[in-house]
């Protein structure tokens, strides 16, 4: 079990973790949701050992990260956001490269080299030089040199970012063959798509505080359970306050958003507003989704 | 051990990645010298440039400065160095108006002095705004060396009588007659002047005077500018190499390579050296087609090979340590590349790397003293030249260069390590 207690970090004035706390199953997707700079990657960061927090713990098996570096540097394998390859070497260079690097001798390197990257559907492409590669590609080499030495803990940092929908499923399908073999996988990502298809577990983000943790399912129950009502209605000048009373509404646009506790409540909203000669022009009725649940803990839209 | 000789293995050749654009670079050199070649030689690749006036200042009365100064003013003189031969005054102006590069004074004690046997000391005075750089200082001093070998042959006979006629005297006892006189001392004077020929007569001898004038120069005019510049724009281009692999460090951190590989258990230390010993690799690599280019296309050679390999790895080594050590403290790529083309420009422009020395100021030549390139670039023209060697200068690049690895070192793994870079 990985398990990360009160991490806080700091870049000179800004704080980007106030004390992130949560624990992760063996074997299992846990990801991190949240905006661009709500702490995510420098969470990743820090349990990678590529950052020192300013406070915290990380313990993995029950042993503290920290003390044991070098242990967990071989346990762990990390996929930047960035593409971090040699765009001048060939697609197998860059593997044995990481291979030799984390101590695999010359022809096991080479071995487990080919072995990924045909596993990834790179077989064609396997000495070309990266430069050549398509973004997709990039993106696909740029995961497996993280798992070329085997490692139990898996970090990948948003690693379908900017790639088509076909790279994303076969890097989806891989990931999830990964969790069969027993890795146990951290994942971070601002797409809510991405955390309802593939994460076991979710852990909500916002301005360096997890503001939630579980399954889809659960966080939607307890964050989420009524239906999100999008109304764009006409003639209703005289009834501001009312609306207002209703939910979050605009004024000069008559666009209403309001929660219902549930569907069948629905009903009784618009009857409500026809009685009082308001015109819904518009309707939009939102099930229960990750975008609900973000929305009421963090009080905004994930794509703000 | 196995896994550092690895990572450098791949981090070299990783840098050929781009083979044109080396290709290019590896051309400029040779293009920027025949081009600086056909601006300041008027075309002709074998006439160095238009010679420097130098105003000749004759103090002396003796046979040998006046034979000198009709030799450094006749009109063969005018294609190597035009000598004008005027007072100290009229010279001293002349040279504040950039008239003359540089007066040379032949003191009043020119000719005496070659007879008592010493060096005949010369002044040159240099004017500061019309650097002259070593390898003209030299050769002036050759032709003036050559005039004098000259001078001495044609008064051969001349010499040779004087001593015989002293050689007649010393044996005579007609002195004594004159008892009135200091016999003793006018046979001394005598016996001294002899033996002061005789000593001359040898010297004039084993100089074996044999060199044809017009040969020595021909051979000068061929490798003479065109020796001079194109180890300064090899050198000037590699500087821009040296930008780019400093700065390909800074983009590796910011697109995570650098964390990648420090998480397979690589320290920052053996990652940073990785980085200086394959740059400096390329950067030799990059060198020797720039020596290959030199000897055969401009039969650029020096007798001194390993003194040569020994600058150019030297080189190599100072000139990286200046951008390892801006990239080290750059915030991103674009600072680091943007800085490195300013101090590129600074120190390849001041030290010769753009337009000639001798064109430079020498107050700007003073600022391109703190920088290695200019001394790197004396080093070369002087061994190139066949000139002295400058240990100083060797040993001030290399404490130079040391400076910056260090600190540059510590910059890098200061962001590195917190993973800010």
């Amino acid at each position: 079990m990985l398990e990360v207690k009160s991490l806080e970090r700091s870049y000179e004035e800004v704080k980007a973790l106030k004390g992130v706390s949560f624990k992760v199953e063996n074997g299992i997707i846990f990801g991190l949701l949240g905006p661009n700079g709500a702490g995510k990657t420098t969470t990743f960061k820090i349990v990678s050992t590529l950052l020192n927090p300013d406070n915290g713990e990380v313990f993995w098996e029950g042993k503290n990260i920290f003390e044991n570096k070098k242990w967990w540097k071989k346990k762990m394998g990390y996929v930047p956001q960035e593409l971090a390859i040699y765009n001048e070497l060939t697609g197998l260079e860059n593997c044995i490269l990481m291979a030799e690097l984390y101590g695999l001798s010359g022809s096991d390197a080479k071995k487990k080299s080919v072995y990924l990257l045909e596993r990834i559907g790179l077989k064609d492409k396997v000495n070309h030089k990266v430069k050549t590669y398509s973004g997709g590609m990039k993106r696909r080499l740029n995961l497996i040199m993280g798992l070329i030495h085997n490692p139990e803990v898996i970090l990948l940092d948003e690693p379908t970012a900017g790639i088509d929908v076909q790279t994303k499923v076969k890097i989806y399908d891989f990931i999830k063959d990964l969790v069969k073999e027993g890795k146990t996988i951290l994942y971070t990502t601002h797409m809510l798509k991405e955390a309802e298809e593939l994460f076991d577990i979710v852990g909500i983000i916002d301005n360096g505080v997890l503001k939630a943790i579980g399954s889809v399912d659960k966080l939607i129950e307890e964050y989420a359970p009524s239906v999100l009502l999008e109304l764009r209605l006409k003639n209703m000048e005289k009834h501001i306050d009312f609306l207002s009373s209703l939910g979050e509404f605009n004024g000069e646009t008559g666009f209403l958003k309001l929660n219902v506790p549930s569907q069948s409540d629905i009903a009784g909203i618009i009857e409500k507003l026809n009685s009082k000669g308001i015109i819904i022009e518009n309707m939009v009725i939102k099930g229960a989704s990750l975008e609900t649940v973000f929305l009421n803990l963090t009080g905004r839209e994930l794509r703000d | 051990m196995r896994d550092f000789l690895r990572f450098l293995f791949y981090d070299y050749k990783a840098k050929w990645g781009n083979k044109s654009t080396i290709a290019i670079f590896i051309a400029l050199p040779v293009i920027m010298s025949l081009l600086m070649t056909i601006v300041f030689g008027r075309g002709d690749k074998k006439i160095s440039f238009q010679p420097p006036k130098i105003a000749l200042v004759n103090r002396d009365n003796g046979f040998l400065s006046k034979g000198l100064v009709k030799f450094l003013t006749n009109d063969e003189m005018k294609k190597e160095f035009v000598f004008v031969e005027t007072d100290y005054k009229a010279g001293f102006k002349g040279m504040k108006n950039q008239v003359y590069s540089a007066i040379v004074v032949l003191p009043e004690n020119f000719t005496r002095d070659f007879f008592y046997e010493k060096s005949p000391s010369i002044l040159l005075i240099k004017n500061p705004s019309q650097g002259i750089y070593p390898k003209m200082v030299e050769t002036m001093l050759s032709l003036m060396t050559e005039g004098v070998n000259y001078l001495l042959t044609y008064y051969y006979p001349q010499f040779k009588e004087v001593s015989e006629i002293y050689r007649a005297v010393e044996g005579k006892r007609i002195i004594l007659r004159f008892s009135f006189l200091n016999f003793k001392k006018l046979k001394d004077v005598g016996i001294d002047f002899y033996n002061k020929s005789k000593k001359l007569i040898n010297v004039v001898k084993e100089q074996s005077f044999t060199v044809d004038f017009k040969e020595e120069k021909e051979k000068n005019k061929k490798t003479g500018f065109i020796g001079s510049l194109f180890p300064a724009y090899s050198l000037f281009f590699l500087l821009f190499f040296a930008n780019i692999m400093a700065v390909s460090i800074v983009k590796e951190n910011s697109e995570s390579i650098s964390k990648r590989l420090m998480l397979t258990g690589l320290s920052s230390l053996k990652y940073l050296l990785v980085k200086v010993l394959s740059s400096v690799m390329f950067l030799l690599t990059i060198s020797f087609v720039f020596i290959l280019s030199g000897y055969f296309i401009f039969k650029i050679k020096t007798e001194f090979v390993f003194l040569l390999i020994a600058i150019v790895v030297l080189s190599c080594f100072a000139l990286f340590s200046v951008f390892f050590l801006i990239s080290s403290f750059s915030k991103n790529e674009a600072s680091a590349s943007n800085l490195g083309m300013v101090v590129l420009f600074l120190m390849g422009f001041t030290g010769g790397g753009m337009i000639p020395l001798n064109f430079i100021p020498s107050f700007l030549v003073s600022i391109s003293k703190i920088f290695p390139f200019y001394r790197l670039n004396i080093l070369f023209i002087e061994l190139l030249g066949n000139l002295k060697f400058r240990v100083d200068y060797v040993l001030y690049c290399i404490v130079f260069s040391i400076v910056c690895y260090a600190l540059g070192f510590f910059f890098f793994r200061k962001n590195l390590l917190k993973g800010e870079v």
